[in-house]
């Protein structure tokens, strides 16, 4: 700390911080730029002090060259990283003491945050740890004087000082709480105009018709596309359906409103009117939710509202598709007051003409799923289910049980039969291919059906009522009409697995017959270039795969819904971050207390093994004829035992040493007095 | 932060480093970092930089804990010289203190249940008492994050001596006394040393109390002793009258000689010895 210039060891740590330090973006960066990057270590070698300086400003001149010539932009994240990375070794070059040390810890601490923003992972993680365990020891090394401790004590300290530090940092990493990001979503909420984080042009939300990979598109934006302070607590994310348009109409490859849908005379002539109507509409509410939009100008009628919008706000009014819908184009903020219950039960009367719509399948298009959807329609003996629930209930378990999968990046042709292609072909889909099959499935087997769009969930600000909904909420979902219970919404997607989901999940499959057979008949062929994995190691693979994909989903992929969900199941009242601080800090000093009972009980273990070994010898002594006195200091003892025994006179003062080495001090003492005192009385018993 | 230990009632105080500081803004930086960009692996790092300031607090404070000063001892400088404080540090724990330091001094390592003596020197700069500001033992051992100090006990004011400066060389002609009339007028007591001649102990006045005391007299004095006065020193300036008398008496002490100071109408009875230097340096300081 006061030192003005660093030793060897010192100066050898930091060099050995710097290259784990940058070594992941030495890596990743074009060959060209790491090696411009890498050069300063050359400036090591050359002593006078002007051709230092002199290297020194050309090798920042071929730097800025490098970079302006290998990156698109100055501000890229690898051109930062990159002048950040070059700027680190420059400096290392020099260094004039403990201030420049400081700056060089603080700028790996900056690079290793950079680094893990190309990619996170349990690889990156532990780079991490390896790295704060070198920065510990140069730190160790930085405080301690020339004829401080050595400097395999010092690594052995700071891996001793990281591990003590693990337990903390994982309470703060599973117990702090979470506030999702990005921050200016904090400023969202806060009442920051939603536009203003939006692009120059907004990307248009489903409007008029919907293709599939419209809401995979959507799913890339960031931007915010409407804000809802609740009153009171948040409800689940699970339940958050921001109910947007209702597509009814389907031609074999788009969904698609009807024409002029948007006129002033058809939202009118659509609308729910009156408080009656409106009863009738929706039955048996509740979960009743109250909450204030903000919704960014799109230019459009369409407006959001929780599924299933109750009351309206002035200007606005409810669609007989229970759609919100704005009187005038919200072409700059709107906000408005809503209520929606999360229970509910539409019972608007569905018209013939609706249910003729609700019904209609396109011609020459996904003759697989009509024809699946009337065998599900009927039971074992060919006779039609009785209810339309069960049939929805059917189609459910098909679902579930039908191997589908859906991706973000699916490979399903946009033609007429698409739908065949996810449903029958078992193809990745996306997430029109989900809910749009669903619907297709319904209507070929006589239940009305419909698909909504709109947004799933949404970031809940910690510590506040507000979510913000992105266009990566985008979401699409059916509906389907039952006599019993009117319109209700099937969550098509939670029946079936994403794609990463199943590349994770156990392949306990049972093969098909035909692939069973195949392997029989193959040919038997030796595979001696293959080493067959013993059974211990199948289930050391095994064990370190579990273990790496616990991490993977419980380290690298928590996050404030996972914290939510483990500290709910811990018992914590959900919502409560206050609650959650204190937990948090109450661990920490429950930890710390825990620390020094572990170092109070270390001390005592090495204090009680030498009066073990005291008690020890002098009740040995005592049944020999030679007890101590009270409070008789041990040289009195050990002079009167050499008197009683003199043929021990070798051993005694060795003893007595020994166990007042270990009072005064050195601690190894202890250990190796105990075995003293032992092999003493075992010897001398053969002796006398 | 100011924490009192029970055991040894000095106060110790915990604060940030600079290099602390810039941990803290790093541990802040990643935590937002993490949270604008929802990375878990910067969160985690953000937390383990935490972690390790909390830890590092927690060990800072442990490596200064059971440490006690006990007592200072000091010795009279000359001004413009250094001041010399010794402080006796007793170790009452049960564990080894590393890289403590006071007003930049390594005491380096103290060892368990051992004790130590803490040198300190001060620059002193006029005669008179000198009263130093407390003094703190302090450590950063041993990540540097944290600097815990100990509000070691109150220096005791140390005597400063004037200055020595000037070149005048000792009065010696014209200042020895010649007073014949005093020789044999008894002119005090004195406590006797180890020398002295016997025949002149005051049996009498011994009797009284638990030393033996000698008879001085004047025309001892008149014979042998050099009288040093501010009269005879060239300058008109106080401080550096004052100095030069100092300069002879480090002269008459090195010469064996034996003299006594008159200043200002005060005197310092002759005598000779490193006791009467002391008394006549401390007589020249306070003057």
């Amino acid at each position: 700390m006061l030192k003005n210039s660093l030793t060897r060891l010192q100066f050898s740590s930091l060099l050995i911080l710097l290259v784990l330090g940058t070594l992941p973006a030495i890596v990743r960066l074009p060959w060209l730029v790491s090696v411009v990057c890498l050069l300063p270590i050359i400036i090591h070698f050359i002593k006078p002090l002007l051709y230092r300086k002199i290297c020194t400003l050309l090798l920042l001149l071929l730097l800025i060259v490098t970079i302006l010539l290998s990156f698109d932009s100055w501000f890229s994240g690898d051109a930062i990283i990159a002048f950040i990375c070059a700027l680190l070794w420059l400096k290392s070059v020099e260094i004039k003491g403990p201030r420049d040390v400081w700056i060089l810890i603080f700028a790996v601490c900056v690079v290793m945050a950079l680094n893990a923003l190309f990619g996170i992972g349990l690889w990156q993680m532990l780079h991490l740890f390896v790295v704060v365990c070198c920065l510990l020891f140069t730190m160790i090394c930085l405080q301690s004087s020339a004829d401080g401790l050595a400097s395999k004590v010092m690594l052995q300290r700071s891996v001793l000082y990281f591990v003590i530090a693990l337990p903390l940092t994982a309470i703060l990493f599973f117990m702090l709480p979470r506030v999702p990001g990005p921050l200016w979503d904090m400023g969202l909420a806060m009442g920051l105009p939603v536009k203003m984080v939006l692009e120059k042009k907004p990307t248009a939300a489903i409007e008029g018709t919907l293709k599939s990979g419209v809401v995979n598109s959507l799913q890339l934006d960031n931007s915010a596309v409407l804000v809802a302070e609740f009153e009171g607590a948040v409800p689940s994310k699970s339940l958050l359906y921001w109910r947007g348009a209702v597509f009814w109409d389907y031609d074999g490859e788009k969904w698609s409103l009807p024409e002029k849908w948007s006129t002033r005379a058809n939202l009118v002539r659509n609308a729910i009117k009156g408080k009656v109507a409106r009863e009738q509409a929706i039955a048996q509410g509740s979960e009743q939710v109250s909450y204030k939009m903000r919704v960014s100008a799109h230019g459009g009628h369409w407006l959001y509202a929780l599924d299933m919008p109750y009351l309206s706000a002035p200007e606005t009014f409810l669609s007989k598709e229970y759609q919100l819908v704005s009187m005038r184009k919200v072409n700059k903020e709107f906000t408005y007051n809503m209520q929606s219950y999360l229970n509910y039960s539409a019972r608007l009367p569905l018209t013939e003409s609706q249910k003729k719509r609700a019904l209609l399948l396109p011609e020459n298009s996904n003759p697989e799923i009509i024809k699946l959807g009337r065998k599900l329609s009927i039971n074992d003996q060919g006779e039609r289910l009785k209810s339309d629930d069960e049939i929805i209930a059917s189609a459910s378990r098909w679902y579930a049980n039908a191997g589908l999968t859906h991706s973000a990046k699916h490979s399903i042709s946009a033609d007429r039969n698409s739908l065949d292609q996810f449903l029958i072909e078992k193809k990745p889909g996306s997430v029109e291919h989900v809910a749009g099959s669903f619907v297709m499935l319904m209507r070929a087997a006589g239940i009305p059906a419909r698909l909504v769009s709109g947004y799933r969930g949404g970031n809940i600000i910690a510590l506040t009522n507000f979510v913000i909904v992105k266009q990566g909420h985008a979401h699409v979902w059916p509906e389907v009409w039952s006599r019993s219970k009117g319109w209700q919404r099937v969550e098509a997607k939670d029946f079936i697995m994403s794609v990463s989901q199943q590349a994770q999940a156990p392949k306990a499959l049972p093969k098909t017959k035909a692939e069973t057979v195949k392997k029989e008949k193959a040919p038997v062929k030796k595979a001696p270039a293959v080493k067959k994995l013993s059974a211990q190691e199948q289930c050391q693979a095994s064990w370190l795969c579990r273990w790496m994909q616990g991490t993977e989903h419980w380290v690298v992929n928590f996050d404030a819904d996972k914290q939510l969900q483990a500290m709910n199941s811990l018992g914590l009242v959900k919502g409560t971050v206050g609650r959650l601080m204190l937990f948090t800090a109450l661990s920490i000093v429950l930890l710390l207390l825990i620390y020094r009972a572990i170092a109070y009980w270390l001390i005592r273990r090495k204090r009680c093994l030498r009066e073990v070994g005291y008690t020890l010898f002098c009740n040995t002594m005592t049944k020999r004829g030679c007890a101590p006195e009270s409070d008789e200091c041990p040289a009195n003892y050990q002079q009167r035992l050499m008197v009683k025994f003199p043929q021990h006179e070798q051993q005694l003062p060795l003893l007595m040493k020994s166990y007042l080495h270990g009072q005064y001090g050195q601690e190894q003492q202890n250990k190796v007095y105990l075995t003293m005192v032992k092999r003493f009385i075992a010897l001398s018993k053969l002796r006398d | 932060m100011k924490v009192i230990n029970s055991k040894t009632k000095q106060q110790r105080k915990v604060r940030l480093t600079k290099a602390g500081t810039g941990w803290m803004i790093a541990c802040l930086c990643c935590f937002l970092l993490a949270t604008n960009y929802n990375n878990n692996v910067i969160f985690m790092l953000a937390c383990l930089l935490f972690a390790i300031a909390l830890l590092s607090a927690a060990l800072t404070y442990k490596n200064m804990l059971g440490i006690e000063g006990v007592q200072w001892r000091v010795k009279p400088s000359f001004a413009g010289g250094k001041a010399s404080y010794q402080l006796h540090l007793v170790e009452q724990g049960n564990t080894d203190h590393y890289e403590l330091y006071c007003t930049e001094q390594v005491v380096a390592r103290l060892q368990k249940q051992q004790n130590a003596y803490l040198e300190i020197e001060l620059n002193t700069f006029k005669r008179g008492y000198f009263e130093a500001e407390d003094l703190f033992l302090f450590s950063c051992w041993p990540l540097g994050l944290w600097r815990v100090s100990l509000v070691l006990p109150s220096l005791p004011r140390c005597l400063v001596y004037p200055e020595l400066r000037g070149e005048q060389p000792l009065p010696l002609q014209d200042q020895f006394s010649l007073d014949q009339l005093a020789l044999d007028e008894i002119s005090g007591l004195d406590e006797y040393q180890p020398g002295d001649n016997t025949r002149r102990i005051d049996w009498k006045a011994s009797a009284r109390g638990e030393q033996l005391l000698i008879k001085s007299f004047a025309g001892d004095e008149a014979q042998q002793t050099l009288w040093l006065t501010d009269k005879a020193v060239n300058h008109t300036d106080k401080e550096l009258i004052l100095s030069q008398l100092a300069v002879w008496v480090v002269e008459c002490q090195q010469a064996g000689l034996h003299y006594g100071i008159k200043v200002e109408g005060e005197k310092c009875q002759p005598n000779s010895g490193e006791g009467h230097r002391l008394t006549s340096l401390a007589m020249l300081a306070l003057c």
